[in-house]
């Protein structure tokens, strides 16, 4: 099975190809719940992660990006697009042959302290998906196999035999990550997996995580709001606003050069923790809040907080421009080299 | 040099459990001057949170508190819960970390804004009313007088935390507690209440204790911070020489564990290993030491005192003493 | 909120529809015929079968079902089979006895468990709370039948400061003074129960409401305890109990029937256990059928009254 999947990914292919994804749930109302509206979750989103990639997603709550990450693995259900992942549409998918893929995608979520089911040890838990997708038969080697991932993961043996609420959250959260590596995935789905964690724990699932791709040639859609994570683990970003990717490019040219307002407002309101730039820092402070995904605006849907909005934007909306490494959707993008970090009082006419 | 506000000396604060009595705040002491931001930062079970319900007298019933709360010129420890409740929500005020459950989710905004000010400056509903509105106004409320009339669920999050604000400010505290005020809200919504509180502190000459784990909100936000570490104070400096010249290694650790956005690609990222000690285990000796790398016998053994190693700053490490804020490795042996 | 109220009614129909199917096969079950009671001793087999024939029992289940569920389409329950009287003639005579118990029951149990519930809340984990928990238990686990004939003895058997049953007095004009006394006994058997209950679910309920992040915001503004716990938590407490009325009338309706049958008391529960006795049918069938449509409008009430008391709930 798995040589055959192999063999159908051609050394150029993505593993993982998002085409036109599109999320609507309907608003259902009146005596027959009859729809009458959707929240439009995510329009029209269009990726690829090459093997042993991260992909990072950022943006403000509503944005899509949980939703985008959930309907990878079918947690959510597409209303349209094309989702192909080693090579195969798994929107099309029956339901018993995606879970024979779902071994090879896994997903890692926010919340370590309620993932891990309370009455069942760690050894327990991780040797649920071994036994699930028959990687292992024998008692012996399922338990050799739940060891050796806990070693992956930085844990000792040891916590095999402990139930969740002994460990710390850091430690839960490892496991949640070995949980998810047992099947030895190709792609990890991470929805903000480091921010219910404190600080000093933060920087150490951060380093697992790089240092286990690095070892395991894993590939890694990285979702989160903290820009500094997204920064140190990505190789790409996507940035989404109101169910749509609004800019896209390799990290350093994102943060050397964003071309759309939206990623500056971004990168801008993120606090830099050196006291020595705050009184010359340009704030791009924006009025305002996220819209309701249910009513979004016409034309382009961050023209109402836009800083140099224009009339046009409020009637069509923008297409995608700019070549594939770094492409952005406004009217009228930033010129480039205007840095959100770097631009300072004086440097602003 | 801006007049004293608040003096917080040696507190200690222990709860009486089912588990011993622990010890979540050990000799913390700190002065706020008039119009100035403190900034309290660390991880969870640090005390700091703690801290802040000291002063504001909001402590479960099994807290045991000792130190003095000098606040110009009397003694909050010391006052009876009557007089205590005459200073809560109206010389010290206090916004809470969960914009989303903080307000009471059956009254109306206006029902909630116009409590304190009728009960603390003894105005009558019109006059409560007019002032709802101007503070709603004052924190950026679109449309005050409609929200005067919603609930509290029909906000967003950055508007209710607005709301909050308006509230704690409404009877012009002369200090504002802020408890983790952004950390539940979105990037550019943050920005937008730092700023608010920025402004709102700077016209009215409000200090400000700002509470956070983010070392980015600090450097925003700080004159003064106060780092803690399991229930102590473990450096407290300005800002600035905080971030030019950290000291405690648990200090420079949490600065090398922030991934930044201004860092060079393929910088690592230092971590600190280990976890935060709990309350009912708290190692012997240097709290931090077991998850220090500099941490030798001494550190296990003796437990070190917080020390003004130069003017303006305190460090509670063996590596330091008095007169230089280069570490002496010598003075572990 | 129209339209949710519609969609609810429209939903019961096929509720009570199975309600009745249910109960219609569920008597059919129990042994012995209606026709039991007409029948004399020196009756014989023919006879005895010209009376079911007359009657209407010689006739499948089924049919018998589909008659009695036309017959409650036009509006006609029925006729009891041992008075000939309309069933609905029947229940219209004994609804007020049965209304005035469960509503002063539902009254005083409220009246005494709100107010223990907040205390025992406020007071957590100490003596007070223990006590009041404990009596609540007494009051859930004693079963109305005893706690009724226990009643009788000690208070009117024994001490005779109230009558052991009835409605009113007979032979006297049965004033108001004399029918709140005859009130009192079946009155505190129903609502010990009630009431046990309803203390738990105060005491749950506030404990969690004060413990919430808005309470903290009320102490932060330095409002008064009492203050804090009637307008900030109360009202949030209050919220979830609604709901449990509908469970209290369903409690009620079960508890009527034994205790209606303790005390004498002329209502609906004891015509419930006289027409079970009597193999009555068709007087079984109207006063399970009107339970049902209580506890369901109830149900729809309380639904309604949870969307008006607390905002966040909209039913558009």
């Amino acid at each position: 099975m798995r040589i055959e999947q192999a063999v159908a990914l051609r050394p150029n292919d993505p593993l993982l190809s998002v085409r036109d994804l599109t999320i609507h749930y309907p608003i259902r109302k009146g005596v027959f719940a009859r729809t009458v509206g959707h929240v439009k979750a995510v329009n029209g989103v269009s990726f690829d992660v090459a093997p042993g990639e991260t992909v990072g997603i950022v943006g403000e709550s509503g944005c899509g990006k949980s939703s985008t990450g959930r309907a990878l693995i079918r947690l959510e259900k597409i209303t349209s697009g094309r989702v192909d992942f080693l090579g195969r549409d798994i929107t099309a998918m029956a339901e018993g042959e995606f879970r024979r893929l779902r071994r090879d995608m896994q997903m890692v979520f926010q919340d370590p302290f309620s993932a891990l089911n309370p009455q069942k040890r760690v050894g327990d838990l991780l040797a649920e998906p071994i036994v699930v997708h028959h990687l292992a038969r024998r008692r012996d080697e399922v338990r050799a196999l739940v060891a050796d991932t806990l070693k992956t993961v930085g844990l000792t043996e040891q916590f095999a035999y402990r139930y969740p609420h002994e460990l710390s959250g850091g430690q839960r959260q490892r496991v949640v990550v070995a949980r998810a590596l047992t099947t030895s995935p190709k792609l990890l789905i991470c929805d903000e997996p480091v921010s219910a964690l404190d600080v000093s724990i933060q920087a150490q699932v951060l380093n697992l995580l790089k240092d286990l791709q690095a070892d395991l040639d894993l590939a890694y859609i990285f979702i989160t709001h903290g820009l500094g994570a997204v920064k140190y683990i990505s190789d790409r970003i996507l940035v989404m606003y109101l169910g749509h990717i609004v800019e896209s490019a390799s990290t350093t040219e994102l943060f050397a050069n964003p071309r759309h307002p939206y990623t500056e407002v971004l990168l801008n309101a993120y606090p830099v923790p050196d006291p020595t730039v705050r009184d010359r820092r340009q704030r791009v402070v924006i009025e305002g809040e996220v819209p309701s995904p249910a009513n979004p605006p016409s034309g382009c849907v961050f023209h109402t907080r836009c800083p140099s909005a224009k009339d046009i934007c409020s009637v069509e909306a923008p297409v995608s421009q700019g070549t594939s490494a770094h492409s952005f959707a406004c009217h009228f993008p930033l010129a480039e080299g205007t840095g959100p970090g770097l631009r300072t009082k004086g440097a602003v006419a | 040099m801006a007049e004293k506000l608040l003096e917080v000396k040696d507190l200690n604060v222990e709860f009486r459990t089912d588990r011993g009595v622990l010890a979540a705040v050990e000799d913390v002491s700190f002065v706020v001057e008039q119009g100035q931001t403190l900034c309290l930062v660390g991880e969870s079970g640090c005390g700091k949170s703690v801290t802040s319900l000291t002063l504001m007298g909001l402590l479960a019933s099994n807290a045991r508190v000792k130190g003095t709360l000098d606040f110009g010129g009397t003694d909050l420890a010391t006052l009876s819960e009557d007089k205590r409740r005459a200073v809560r929500g109206n010389d010290i005020a206090m916004v809470f970390q969960e914009p989303m459950t903080s307000l009471n989710p059956v009254l109306k905004i206006g029902d909630q804004l116009m409590e304190g000010p009728r009960l603390h400056l003894g105005l009558d509903k019109q006059a409560a009313r007019e002032l709802a509105v101007e503070m709603l106004t004052k924190v950026g409320i679109p449309r005050p007088e409609a929200v005067l009339g919603e609930y509290p669920h029909q906000l967003s999050g950055g508007m209710r935390q607005r709301v909050m604000i308006a509230i704690a400010l409404s009877c012009v505290p002369k200090l504002l507690i802020a408890d983790e005020p952004t950390t539940a809200l979105d990037v550019t919504i943050q920005a937008q209440i730092l700023e608010l509180m920025r402004e709102l502190s700077r016209d009215s000459n409000t200090a400000v204790i700002l509470i956070t784990h983010d070392l980015g909100v600090v450097a925003e936000m700080a004159d003064h911070v106060v780092m803690m570490y399991a229930g102590q104070v473990v450096e407290q400096t300005d800002v600035m020489t905080l971030f030019a010249t950290p000291l405690h290694p648990y200090t420079v650790g949490l600065m090398a564990s922030i991934p930044r956005v201004e860092a060079p690609a393929d910088t690592r990222l230092e971590s600190i290993p280990g976890v935060v000690p709990s309350l009912a285990d708290m190692p012997a000796g240097c709290r931090f030491h077991t998850r220090c790398a500099f941490a030798t016998a001494k550190c296990v053994a003796e437990q070190p005192a917080l020390v003004e190693v130069v003017p303006g700053h305190s460090v509670r490490c063996h590596l330091f003493e008095p007169g230089s804020t280069t570490p002496n490795p010598e003075a572990l042996a | 909120m129209i339209s949710y109220v519609i969609r609810r009614l429209l939903l019961a129909v096929p509720i009570l529809f199975g309600v009745t199917v249910i109960n219609y096969f569920i008597i059919q079950l129990a042994p012995g015929s209606p026709a039991d009671l007409y029948i004399t001793p020196d009756a014989t087999p023919e006879s005895q079968e010209l009376l079911r024939q007359q009657m209407g029992l010689d006739k499948p289940i089924i049919v018998q079902y589909w008659k009695w569920l036309t017959q409650l389409l036009h509006g006609n329950l029925g006729v009891s089979y041992g008075s000939g009287q309309a069933v609905s003639t029947l229940i219209g005579q004994r609804v007020g006895p049965t209304l005035t118990l469960m509503v002063t029951a539902l009254v005083v149990a409220y009246l005494v468990a709100i107010p223990l519930g907040i205390v025992a809340a406020r007071h957590k984990n100490k003596p007070t709370d223990y006590g009041i928990v404990g009596a609540s238990f007494l009051g859930i686990s004693v079963p109305h039948f005893f706690l009724g004939l226990a009643l009788i003895y000690v208070f009117a058997v024994v001490l005779k400061w109230v009558p052991p049953g009835g409605l009113r007095t007979i032979g006297r004009g049965g004033g108001f003074v004399d029918q709140v006394r005859h009130l009192i006994l079946p009155v505190i058997v129903l609502s010990a129960g009630i009431a046990g209950n309803m203390i738990r679910y105060v005491r749950a309920s506030m404990v969690d409401a004060m413990g919430q992040d808005y309470i903290r915001t009320a102490r932060a503004k330095g409002l008064g305890a009492w203050t804090v716990v009637s307008k900030h938590g109360l009202r949030n407490a209050l919220i979830p109990i609604i709901t449990i009325i509908g469970m209290d009338v369903a409690a009620l309706v079960s508890g009527a029937v034994v205790t209606e049958q303790v005390f004498q008391w002329p209502g609906l529960g004891q015509l419930a256990i006289n027409a079970i006795s009597q193999r009555d049918y068709a007087v079984l069938m109207g006063v399970n059928l009107l339970a049902a449509v209580a506890i369901v409008v109830v149900n729809i009430c309380t639904d309604v009254a949870y969307g008006l008391v607390d905002p966040r709930i909209s039913y558009s």
